[in-house]
């Protein structure tokens, strides 16, 4: 078990070095953090079959986080409302920085790099008004903060690369925290979430706004279709008895499209979709609903498939193979593939919130 | 120290097995068989005769059974949305009258069709839709169409109540007591079935705490008592006291150790919820009504809580890391 002291100490420890790769840290496919029996926490890597291919010791437990393009660096978020992120050495397991948000500000949980690895993107919120900001760290410069700018909405929730190209795709959740925990939410009344594209300089290319009725819809959380169509997530914050669609896709420049599921499966949706992922062959489109303990699939134009169950399921991320990967709270780790859930592996820990995926998920 | 934690941990956690067949053998099956046989009850009264007075008391006896087991959110119930239709609450958008007037209005025949209810919109089947036949005016002189969709309506309600029974003895009180086989690709520990078992506990509080209670309670400004559950048949503050006594079985039946806050919190619970005298819950819409009901609600969270802290470690489980979390 790695002491704080010891972890701490490793922060001196030096980057890298220059010419590893993602295959030196036993070529995962996906990043994840979890919890363990003993109460730590750490992050793994992990292939689309499942396995363990390293496990470095996290100080806390973490949210999300970003992998770098080609070399084994990931980046880590506190769980919001934190105002750390820890930049880690997948080979060696050690942390090569520590970021801090600016002054007044806290990570939202999310980040991605540059398509050329150059640069990292975080998603940062104003911690009394809520404003979104996209930071800009260089990571030739020991992850140097060196610029950001407005998000274009309150509370940045997930932050997105387009494969390809340096467009970013911004959840902008609509939410404003606060409170003795960070985590009370101030404004369900008036909230205004977008899903806003930008380039990395900052310049606004598009922006997804809701209808009045469906504004108490977070939209948290993005995929990208290798051939650029987003899909977002959505959390429903406003009366639990209305069952409003919780899965967008979108392509710039047009209207986008609200998938529901039927009626009579909408309340095992729990108003509450925690991640979103393409399927690895491209053809589907699936969100993880946690506190449902459901997994709604639709195909690409947004028409629903079917609807899955398993417990405390959020982490998902799409596999070569074609279909999904899974994690979840009770430890497994599941494919998701011709409409059947098969397990892969059952850990004694606990799957956090998110599968980050290294490769296929956002073709550089 | 730490090998006697581990020791102590596995005598409180190797009897769970032996829970979790007591919960599907002393609470699950008998509970869809009740289930099951009131709603075939319902179906052979409405056979014989579809007036209200005859099928009032066989549908107030299925919507006691069914409170038996609202709270079992997984398994065959869940399976092509049969809990929804079964019981299709909350309906904030009135969709189960709008449905109800349109089958009426059109006549439409569909219903003549054995399965034809069950092509039906969730909204218009159902313990609701029934319960709006048999106590709104609205509906009272629907004639010879009224009583054929009584008919169509309670066989659709008893046939879903079968299958959810029968696909239970047939297989998934086996999927459940088998948590951890090799082959059983739904529970993937064992501890995954006392997992289910106590999600199911702690979110049945919820839903009678935020949803049954909480409804209708509104806001301090606006109560809302047309929001209660079955307020038409008088039966909300029923409902309330029924799943509460079927939860705090599911209680005692999924540990075998001493739990006195839980026994002290339902009893409590269930007490403040027997002597509201608020059968419709309409009281909420006076200041002091409403206080009666929010100090109930208030129990049964407390109910919750206790639950938590009591049993879940005993089971060696908690609230979903996930889902209690948010993101």
């Amino acid at each position: 078990m790695t002491t704080r002291r010891g972890f701490l100490a490793s922060l001196a420890a030096a980057a890298a070095a220059p010419s590893l790769t993602w295959a030196d840290a036993g070529s995962p496919e996906f990043l994840a953090a979890a919890k363990e029996p003993d109460g730590g926490f750490a992050l793994f890597g992990l292939t689309a079959r499942g396995q363990v291919t390293f496990r470095i010791p996290l100080p806390a437990r973490g949210h999300a986080g970003a992998g770098h393009p080609v070399r084994p660096e990931a980046v880590t978020f506190a769980r919001r409302p934190g105002t750390h992120a820890l930049v880690i050495d997948c080979v060696h397991g050690t942390v090569i920085q520590r970021l801090t948000a600016p002054g007044g500000h806290h990570f939202s949980g999310h980040g991605a790099f540059s398509a050329d690895g150059r640069t990292l993107f975080t998603a940062e919120i104003d911690s009394v008004t809520g404003l979104g900001g996209v930071g800009l760290w260089r990571r030739s410069d020991g992850y140097d903060r060196v610029g950001g700018f407005a998000s274009g909405g309150i509370g940045p929730h997930e932050l997105l690369r387009l494969p390809g190209r340096d467009i970013l795709v911004i959840a902008n959740g609509g939410i404003v925290e606060g409170g003795g925990d960070g985590r009370t939410k101030l404004n369900l009344d008036t909230m205004r979430p977008n899903l806003s594209y930008m380039t990395a300089d900052g310049e606004l290319l598009d922006r997804v706004d809701l209808p009045p009725e469906l504004r108490g819809n977070s939209i948290r959380h993005i995929a990208a279709h290798p051939d650029r169509q987003v899909a977002f997530a959505m959390q429903w914050e406003h009366d639990r008895a209305i069952r409003p669609p919780l899965l967008g896709l979108h392509r710039p420049g047009s209207a986008p499209r609200l998938c529901a599921v039927p009626d009579a499966l909408a309340p095992r949706l729990a108003n509450y979709a925690g991640s979103v992922s393409f399927s690895g062959d491209g053809a589907q489109v699936a969100i993880t609903c946690p506190k449902g303990g459901s997994i709604a699939i639709f195909d690409r134009s947004g028409a629903f498939i079917d609807l899955l169950a398993r417990a405390d399921v959020c982490g998902i991320g799409r596999i070569g193979s074609g279909g999904f990967l899974t994690t979840d709270g009770l430890g497994g780790l599941m494919e998701l593939s011709s409409g059947r859930l098969r397990p892969l592996a059952a850990f004694d820990r606990a799957w956090d919130n998110h599968l980050i995926g290294l490769r296929g998920a956002t073709t550089a | 120290m730490k090998r006697l934690a581990i020791f102590l941990a596995m005598l409180t956690a190797a009897p769970a097995a032996a829970q979790v067949d007591a919960v599907i053998d002393d609470h699950i099956l008998p509970g869809y068989a009740a289930f099951s046989e009131t709603a075939a009850g319902l179906r052979d009264t409405a056979v014989r005769d579809c007036g209200s007075d005859a099928l009032r008391p066989a549908w107030n006896e299925t919507f006691d059974a069914w409170l038996g087991v609202s709270h079992l959110t997984f398994g065959p119930v869940e399976q092509d949305g049969r809990s929804v239709a079964v019981a299709f609450w909350p309906d904030e958008r009135g969709a189960t009258p709008r449905a109800l007037t349109a089958l009426i209005g059109d006549q439409d025949r569909i219903i003549d069709d054995p399965q034809g209810a069950a092509e039906l919109s969730v909204a218009a089947r159902g313990l609701h839709a029934l319960e709006y036949l048999l106590y709104d005016d609205r509906f009272a002189g629907s004639g010879a169409y009224g009583c054929a969709l009584m008919r169509a309506l309670t066989a659709d309600l008893a046939a879903l109540a079968e299958q959810i029974d029968d696909a239970w003895r047939s297989g998934y009180a086996r999927t459940l007591r088998t948590a951890g086989a090799p082959d059983n690709t739904v529970y993937l520990g064992e501890r995954e079935a006392r997992q289910a078992l106590f999600t199911a506990l702690t979110t049945g509080l919820e839903f009678t705490a935020d949803q049954r209670l909480g409804r209708p309670m509104g806001t301090f400004e606006r109560p809302r008592p047309t929001r209660a559950e079955s307020w038409r048949s008088g039966r909300s503050q029923r409902n309330v006291i029924l799943s509460l006594q079927a939860l705090s079985g599911l209680a005692r039946e999924l540990t075998d150790a001493a739990t006195p806050q839980t026994d002290a919190a339902f009893a409590r619970a269930i007490g403040l919820a027997e002597r509201l005298g608020d059968p419709a819950l309409a009281g909420v819409a006076e200041p002091s009504g409403r206080l009666r009901v929010e100090v109930v609600q208030q129990a049964v969270r407390a109910a919750r809580d206790a639950v938590l802290e009591e049993i879940g470690p005993s089971l060696g489980v908690s609230a979903g890391f996930n889902s209690a979390d948010g993101d």
